[in-house]
This record gives structure tokens, C-alpha cells and sequence, in this order.
């Protein structure tokens, strides 16, 4: 029985990290309605940055937490503003728009070599200790960011549901016209959502740094499986990206012990299932993107 | 577009280009002696066939973001039938092209029905699925890939000499064959009947669908057209490259890279669009070479340039004077407006009203 409780708790702590990304590209995705491939580049420059602030200027981790989420906020806005704006409006948006994100992926992807070597790292010691509760091996940092991550998406939750922004949000992201006519600008908030989520995958990358390894690989392994999750969840639905993290946290942990490398396989076959017979995922109502 | 003198002449123009440039391809190994320029241009050659196949499907709608997975099944295909069926790959390649069609087959029939953003998201699941299947295949050699798989036998014509396909030279011209096939029957299929049904389903499926098209068929067609073609320039490059992984058919970044080709010459320019953009990439790749840290970081920020400034792709460049000259004039009229408002005065109208 330890076992399955010690599989439950590996698979919550990725699973929360996959929560933090997938509640990250819903919001891009329903918003501002950009394929955003190169989502998975500010979560991995967000645990690089934070890696750097705490390990080469000897900061507290919660300086590196603030500074990763902040310079990818403004990584995102600067991308929205330069780039994607001028595409809101052109004919064939979507292909526009990949190519436009798969540049701004490059980019990033491979300015994280000249700027902080090719090595993987780790933050050491920023929470150490660990302690066994009823067979089940806990670390505290794992513990820690499973805390942050709950609190961050209970915030996010509050801020979507319940204040004006995240109604305007919701709005825009219903039908951007009717909401302009209701006295929303839809490129302010197209701008708001982009640093949001931006911010969201550079904390999810801040969050893994402590608990996992930081590497350059990172950005291009994770995106993937976020897209498919955030299908998996629905494309506009915060609660459908908690309910995909969770299972494919889960099933990635499971698998990974029952059934060794074949769990990728199994976890994309049950999303095609899934996506063939709930076009708009398991909570969303809507799946057109500009296509 | 309905005068058969004007669409005569520029078929015939059309013509006349894709002949000079075969021939300014075929005359490349003459003055490119390197091996390395040489499989450099083999790859382009692949690249560009691979985005028309890709905005072939476009043409009737559908984003396929699975054409490195198709590429990928022809590929694996032909290397299986080599490496334990013992087959010539004179045999390979039109075998790997049937079972590649028949995945599509079976693959489309199911998908195609959800057009949209739903079947973007079903060929990404393929796409994805493809390479964490085959790299957990062990008979399939798993994530190592397969490697050494043979060349393709001697091609003997009796007086005529034989072809032994042990230089890149031979194998750029079994390439530039291929590509020239995939050409023609792309072309052909525009030209022909399909082609007229699928130009309508992109521009308004429902319409089409009004006027008597079957939608779903002719898409259908469209996408096991598409990804045999992609299967066949698949057999080609496991043959040529004797090695291959699953990663290399991955959807990040093969996929998007192969979109990225298409829209950088732009996706209104069915054959020549791929060439250009493929073409350019590798250009750009190659030029910065000098500086390997900082080469596709500039790779990165030209595609953003060229996607901002040319959203109709590099071959729209040619309408930028045209479209300098109007705006100046139109600059001019405006001017010429202020100074004298009479001289604008369209003719015929009040002119003694007074008040304007």
C-alpha cells in the first residue's frame, strides 16, 4: 500500500507542475487564440533564471521565485506586443501565428546556451530534509512545491472566477467583439493574459527548479504533452487544465512503475480516445482556434 | 481565370519555368563538388517536398500536423521490408508508399469527419504518438532507430551503362527524380478535377457542399495523397540516410518546421512557395554557420521579420514595388488634393454648388 501512496504523492508533485502550465496555456490559448508552441521555452527559462539568481547571487529562493516570474511576464508581453499583435487581424492566423511562436521558441531555446552554459543544474539545499510518513518517502522541497502550486492555482481560480479582470477575461476569450462593445479593450487584455501566462510557465519552471533538474531540453519535452493535456482537459477551462494535469500526473507516475516506457503510449491513446469522442474535452465547451 | 487562351498561356508559362528550373537543379552537382552542399540541397530537396504535401492538405482546409509521422511510417516502411523482408528497395519504395497510403486511409477515415481544430489536435496526437510508439517498439530498434540500411541496388540498363549508387551525386539525382515526380503529381491533381473541388472546399466547405461536392471524400483524397507522397520522400530518405530514428519524425520540431517552409515562401504558392522557403532556411542556416552559437538564434528572429513584415511569404516580395508605387501615388493624389481641391473634382458632378 506504501507503494501506491508513494506513486500518488511523485505523480501529485509533477502532476502540479503540469497544473501550473496547462492553467497557463489555457488562458493564452482561449484568450488571445495563439497555437503558443513556444510556451514550453518561458518554463524553462523561468527555472533557469531562477537557478541563477539563487545559486550565483546567493539570494533567497523567493527572490528567484519573484525575479523568474516577472522576467518572463515581460518576456511574454514583449513577444505579444512585437510580435503577435500585429497578427490578430491577418488571414490564415493560425499557420501565422505557429510560425511566429515556433521563431520566438528558436530564440529562446538557444539563448539559453550562450547565456548559462549547456550543463544541467539544480538549486542545492534550498529545502532540505525529508521525513516518512506511514512507508511513504516525503522530501520537503517536494512538499513545498506542491504548496506552492495549490496556493498559485487557488489564486488563479479566485482571480479567473471571481474579480473584474478574470470576467473580462472570460469574456473576451466568449467573443471579443460583443465584449469591446461592453467596454472591454480585448488587446489590453489579449496583452494581460499573454504576461499571465507567461508568468504562470516561468513559476512552474521556478517551483521544478529546487525539487528536479534544470536542463535546456526542458522547454521541448514538456510542450507537447501540455498541448495534449490542455486537449485532453479543454481548451477553455481552468478546471479541465487541473483535471488533465492531475491525470497525466498521475498516469505518468503509475505507468512509469507498472508498465515502464509504454505509459506515454497508453496516455496518448487514451487522449485520441478522449478528443475523438469529446472534441471539446472532458470540461471545455469550444475547440475552434482561428483554424 | 475563364478565358482558355490566357489560361493556355499561363500554363505554358508555368510549364517553361518548372522546366529551367529542373534543369538549373540537375546542373548542381556540376559546379557543387562538395558532398556536404551536396546533401544540403538533397535536404532541401526532402524539406520542400514534404511542405507541398503539406499545403496540398492545406488547400482543402486541413492543417495535418502529422506529415513527420507519414514521412516517418514511409521511412520505417521501407527500412522494415529492407532489413528482414530482404527486398530491393526498387521494391521498397512503391510498397512503402501503399502502406503509407493505407494508414492515411485507415487514419483520415476516422479523423477527417471532425475538420478544424479538432483534427489539428487528432493529427498532433498522431504525430506524437507515432514516435513514442515506434521508440518503445524493440523489434522496431526502439529509440536507437535502425541503422545500416542497405543503398539501393545497381540500376543496370544493359548498352546503356548502369547506375551504382555509391556517391552523393547518384542519390542527389534518384532524389531530384522523386522530387520531380511529386511535382507532376501534385500539379496534375491541382489541374485536374480533384484539385478544382478542393480550391472550392478551402474557400467554403459549406458551399462546396451545396454545389454537390463531396467534402469528405475529396478531403480524404487529399490527405492519403498528401501522406503517401510524404511516405515515398520517406523511403528516399531512410535509404539515403542508412540510418534512422524516431526522434528525427518528432512533432517538435520536424512538424513545425516543415508548417514554417510552407508559410515562409507562402502557402499561396503551391510549388514554389516549399522551394523557396526551405531553400532560404537552409540559406540562412548556412550563412551564419560562422557563428554556431548565435546561428539559429538569427535563423529565429529572420522567421519572425519575414512572418511579420510578409505575412504572404518571401515570394510576395515582388508585389513590394507595386504595392510602394500605389501607396506614393495615392500619397501623391492626396497631396495634389490639398493644394488644388478643384483638380480632383470628379467630372460631371455640381461643380457650382460652392459649398463642399
Amino acid at each position: 500500500m506504501s507503494v501506491f501512496f508513494q506513486l500518488a504523492f511523485d505523480g501529485l508533485t509533477i502532476g502540479l507542475i503540469y497544473i501550473i502550465l496547462a492553467a497557463g496555456l489555457v488562458l493564452v490559448l482561449s484568450v488571445t487564440e495563439i497555437f503558443f508552441v513556444a510556451y514550453g521555452q518561458f518554463y524553462m527559462w523561468g527555472a533557469y533564471i531562477a537557478w541563477y539568481v539563487v545559486s550565483r547571487f546567493h539570494m533567497p529562493y523567493v527572490v528567484g521565485l519573484v525575479t523568474a516570474i516577472v522576467a518572463t511576464a515581460v518576456m511574454g508581453l514583449a513577444s505579444y506586443l512585437l510580435i503577435f499583435k500585429r497578427m490578430q487581424h491577418m488571414d490564415n492566423r493560425f499557420l501565422i501565428t505557429v510560425t511566429g511562436a515556433l521563431g520566438i521558441s528558436l530564440i529562446l531555446a538557444q539563448a539559453v546556451l550562450p547565456a548559462f552554459g549547456t550543463q544541467p543544474k539544480s538549486i542545492p539545499n534550498v529545502f532540505p530534509g525529508a521525513f516518512d510518513v506511514g512507508g511513504v518517502h516525503m522530501e520537503v522541497k517536494k512538499l513545498a512545491l506542491i504548496g506552492i502550486g495549490v496556493l498559485v492555482t487557488l489564486i488563479l481560480f479566485y482571480v479567473y472566477e471571481r474579480t473584474k479582470v478574470g470576467r473580462a477575461m472570460r469574456a473576451v476569450s466568449l467573443n471579443s467583439e460583443v465584449a469591446a462593445l461592453h467596454g472591454i479593450n480585448p488587446s489590453r487584455v489579449y496583452l494581460l493574459t499573454m504576461g499571465v501566462g507567461c508568468a504562470l510557465a516561468g513559476l512552474a519552471g521556478a517551483i521544478l527548479a529546487p525539487a528536479y533538474n534544470v536542463s535546456s531540453g526542458m522547454g521541448n519535452n514538456v510542450i507537447a504533452t501540455v498541448l495534449l493535456m490542455t486537449m485532453l482537459g479543454g481548451m477553455d477551462s481552468l478546471l479541465g487544465a487541473v483535471v488533465g494535469g492531475f491525470i497525466v500526473g498521475e498516469v505518468l507516475s503509475f505507468g512509469q512503475y507498472y508498465v515502464h516506457q509504454m505509459n506515454v503510449v497508453y496516455l496518448f491513446l487514451f487522449i485520441g480516445l478522449v478528443i475523438y469522442f469529446r472534441p471539446n474535452g472532458l470540461l471545455g465547451h469550444r475547440t475552434d482556434l482561428g483554424v | 481565370m475563364n478565358n482558355p487562351v490566357i489560361n493556355a498561356v499561363a500554363a505554358r508559362k508555368r510549364l517553361i519555368g518548372f522546366v529551367i528550373l529542373i534543369i538549373f537543379f540537375a546542373f548542381i552537382p556540376a559546379w557543387v563538388k562538395s558532398p556536404y552542399y551536396i546533401d544540403l540541397v538533397i535536404m532541401v530537396m526532402i524539406n520542400a517536398g514534404l511542405a507541398m504535401t503539406f499545403v496540398m492538405m492545406l488547400r482543402t482546409g486541413l492543417i495535418s500536423l502529422a506529415v513527420a509521422a507519414f514521412w516517418g511510417i514511409g521511412a520505417y516502411a521501407s527500412a522494415m521490408l529492407a532489413m528482414h523482408a530482404h527486398l530491393s528497395f526498387w521494391a521498397c519504395l512503391p510498397l512503402s508508399v501503399v502502406i503509407t497510403a493505407l494508414v492515411a486511409l485507415i487514419a483520415g477515415y476516422v479523423i477527417i469527419r471532425s475538420a478544424g481544430f479538432t483534427f489539428v489536435i487528432m493529427t498532433t496526437v498522431i504525430g506524437m504518438l507515432f514516435v513514442v510508439a515506434v521508440g518503445n517498439i524493440g523489434s522496431m530498434g526502439g529509440y536507437n532507430g535502425v541503422s545500416s540500411i542497405p543503398a539501393p541496388d545497381t540500376l543496370n540498363f544493359g548498352a546503356l551503362g548502369k547506375v551504382v549508387f555509391d556517391s552523393k551525386v547518384d542519390f542527389f539525382y534518384l532524389g531530384l527524380i522523386i522530387f520531380v515526380v511529386i511535382i507532376l503529381v501534385i500539379n496534375a491533381f491541382y489541374s485536374s478535377w480533384a484539385g478544382r473541388a478542393w480550391n472550392a472546399i478551402g474557400l467554403n466547405p459549406r458551399l462546396a457542399q451545396s454545389m454537390g461536392v463531396n467534402v469528405f471524400r475529396y478531403r480524404l483524397t487529399s490527405f492519403v495523397v498528401g501522406c503517401a507522397l510524404a511516405g515515398l520522400l520517406g523511403s528516399f530518405y531512410a535509404h539515403y540516410q542508412t540510418f534512422i530514428i524516431p526522434t528525427a519524425f518528432n512533432l517538435f520540431p520536424k512538424t513545425i518546421y516543415i508548417q514554417v517552409f510552407a508559410v515562409l515562401g507562402g502557402v499561396g504558392f503551391a510549388t514554389l512557395g516549399p522551394i523557396v522557403g526551405a531553400a532560404a532556411l537552409s540559406f540562412f542556416n548556412e550563412a551564419f554557420s560562422g557563428y554556431p552559437q548565435w546561428a539559429i538564434i538569427i535563423v529565429g528572429a529572420l522567421v519572425l521579420v519575414v512572418v511579420v513584415f510578409l505575412p504572404k511569404g518571401l515570394l510576395s516580395l515582388w508585389e513590394v514595388p507595386g504595392r510602394i508605387r500605389g501607396w506614393r501615388q495615392a500619397q501623391a493624389i492626396k497631396r495634389g488634393a490639398e493644394a488644388i481641391p478643384d483638380a480632383v473634382e470628379p467630372l460631371g458632378l455640381d461643380t457650382e454648388g460652392g459649398e463642399r
